[in-house]
């Protein structure tokens, strides 16, 4: 399903926050290049000297558990425009930033603070 | 497929490839939450082992069955980067857990987005910051980043054994 810019962002924050209230799960986010299949090019390396910007595709999915049905799949990508790549990936930073930080580790301070005196002696010797 | 111990490592190889073969090559991120596992529903595996610690000492010791459970500490959530071409078989997989380096990683995804667009403007860019690079290793010596993402590098990756470059350019300079 090819969504705009604007709407991809705003399924992808949903998914996230439905996610994290689930407290499990996998986000799956896929980007390769978007161009049409052609016969001749297929297979050989004719698209090293294609050097024409092209766009992107951009998938989120989740829901590849073997508990889910395929109809439950979520599934929702885009195109980006090569002149936007720029604005898109500071947002799409920003989003995966917010949505991914549910679980993940933070950084400790008392570790860092260690491994410095640590290096400290080290360089004094 | 083994995985790379630095995300620096990691998108050098997949820029290499996404060069190489710019049609096929994707990139997945992976972001994966865990189930907890709570004391309430322990898994059936630790239900069994709990089962044959009450067979075995024949006392109804619950406070023994219980510890394990309690100290368990419960796992976080993990980002797993894999660069992928199909066509020669290429897989390059980054894994880390720090909330820290999410947006970075990302912004690195980003750089590949682009050289993926075959954006004309980013390659410039790249020569021009690899030029820039080598002169000043050449040159001073010094710790001089050549991308933005180098010098988070550095940062993030003291929790990873990153941090051993670090010290071992540190020690030269001293040593001057």
């Amino acid at each position: 399903m090819h969504l705009t810019n604007d709407e991809f962002f705003t399924r992808l924050q949903e998914l996230f926050a439905k996610k994290n209230s689930k407290g499990k799960g996998s986000v799956f986010l896929k980007q390769k290049r978007f161009s049409q299949p052609t016969g001749s090019s297929a297979g050989s390396l004719a698209d090293l000297n294609d050097t024409t910007p092209t766009p992107l595709f951009i998938r989120a999915s989740a829901g590849h558990s073997k508990y889910v049905t395929p109809a439950d799949r979520i599934q929702f990508g885009t195109v980006v425009q090569p002149e936007d790549l720029e604005a898109f990936y500071t947002r799409y930073a920003e989003c995966c930033r917010v949505g991914m930080m549910g679980g993940m580790k933070k950084r400790s301070k008392e570790k860092k603070k260690g491994k410095k005196k640590g290096k400290g002696k080290g360089v004094s010797k | 497929m083994p995985y790379f111990g630095t995300s620096q490592e990691w998108l050098e190889q997949s820029s290499l490839l996404i060069k190489a073969r710019p049609t096929t090559t994707r990139v997945t991120a992976k972001w994966t939450l865990p189930k907890l596992r709570s004391s309430t529903s322990p898994s059936k595996r630790q239900k069994r082992k709990a089962d044959k610690a009450s067979n075995a000492s024949a006392v109804d010791n619950t406070s023994a069955s219980e510890a394990p459970t309690a100290s368990s500490v419960p796992p976080s959530a993990e980002l797993t980067l894999k660069t992928y071409d199909p066509a020669s078989g290429v897989t390059l997989k980054y894994r880390t857990d720090q909330a820290a380096e999410v947006g970075r990683l990302v912004a690195v995804m980003g750089r590949l987005g682009r050289s993926m667009a075959a954006s004309p403007d980013e390659e410039i860019k790249d020569e021009a910051a690899a030029a820039e690079g080598a002169v000043g290793e050449q040159g001073t010596g010094r710790n001089t980043p050549v991308p933005k993402a180098v010098s988070g590098e550095t940062k993030g990756g003291a929790g990873q054994g990153g941090g051993g470059q670090g010290g071992g350019k540190k020690k030269k300079k001293g040593r001057k």
